[in-house]
């Protein structure tokens, strides 16, 4: 039997690795056979997802990444005492809804930089010389909302479009060294989030909209965790610099 | 906070013309509170008491006053 999307000896870090979408990405990478670090605010929640993690050599490094001017010496250190990375994955990221009359630049600035800006600054200090292996891959995790205008998600939106314009970017400024740089766009996925916006709002227009325009379902995060996976191995070789769309035909109309 | 101020706060929140609203008007009068109405309570709560309300808090208000009740930093 063959395994094309087989991670056996990556060494890969994964942000955001205690929320939905993220738990589910560093067990299915694990499986897969790659070494993980798995990131993120909440050490006892990183805790209890080592304990599910497949495989041998792992790790759990707590970062908080609204302190952007500590990435740097974060990734430095992790790289010194785990070694080079072959793969990213930033699953960290915020959601909030807010009325464009409420949304000040404060509240603009606290998603662009858990959405975008650490993004950027992790891909800046970890590609570089000696703290990533050549042809290595970096997906990170937009949303359809990077394409679609939505109500009350000005500051939401606007991250991820600009998340999706960088990684185009960044595939050029990563040209030399061969590395892969992509990302994937879900609509509405089977998290907490999820549930709790259901709860919040259970007669919204949205929802509605959810259950008639996201005809093939909600999205289970095993299948953005298998995308991810696949963007990450040799499968996808020469696919740099694009978003997948995974949304159950949402964008479609 | 006096309970004059929060109605004013609501109002605003609401985009309902002032003095409209008192303690015991009924939200299901207010053609102003819709979905969009609740979302802007919801963020206004967070903002300004450090009050997370619930779908099933939102579901139980029936009055401006039951909105009064819970308007206290948390």
């Amino acid at each position: 039997m063959i395994n094309p999307m087989d991670l056996t000896g990556k060494r890969i870090l994964v942000t955001g690795a205690a929320g939905g979408m993220g738990v589910e990405t560093a067990i299915q990478l694990s499986r897969l056979g790659a070494r993980v670090v798995i990131s993120g605010r909440n050490e006892e929640k990183l805790k209890e997802l080592y304990g599910r993690l497949e495989g041998i050599g792992h790790h759990i490094h707590v970062m908080d990444l609204n302190e952007v001017d500590t990435i740097e010496e974060s990734i430095r250190n992790l790289v010194s005492e785990y070694g080079p990375f072959s793969g990213f994955v930033h699953c960290a990221g915020i959601a909030p809804m807010r009325p464009l009359k409420m949304t000040r630049t404060e509240n603009m600035i606290q998603v662009m930089n858990a959405n975008l800006f650490s993004f950027i600054e992790i891909v800046r200090c970890i590609t570089k010389k000696g703290c990533f292996e050549d042809e290595g891959s970096i997906v990170a995790v937009s949303s359809t909302a990077s394409i679609q205008g939505k109500q009350s998600k000005v500051a939401y939106s606007a991250s991820k479009a600009a998340l999706d314009g960088a990684i185009r970017c960044l595939v050029c400024d990563l040209k030399k060294k061969k590395i892969r740089v992509n990302s994937v766009m879900p609509c509405w996925v089977n998290t907490r989030m999820y549930q709790i916006y259901m709860d919040r709002y259970p007669d919204t227009f949205e929802v509605q909209e959810i259950k008639e325009k996201q005809y093939m379902g909600v999205t289970e995060p095993i299948e953005v965790a298998n995308t991810i996976a696949f963007l990450i191995s040799d499968a996808a070789k020469t696919i740099t610099g694009t978003s997948i769309l995974i949304d159950g035909g949402m964008s479609q109309g | 906070m006096t309970n004059q101020e929060k109605i004013a706060l609501l109002e605003e929140t609401l985009e309902i013309d002032e003095g409209t609203l008192t303690e015991d008007t009924l939200l299901e009068d207010v053609d102003e509170y819709d979905s969009m109405a609740k979302l802007s309570l919801i963020v206004m709560m967070d903002d300004e008491f450090a009050v997370k309300l619930t779908g099933d808090m939102i579901k139980g208000f029936q009055t401006v006053g039951d909105i009064l009740a819970v308007m206290e930093k948390a």
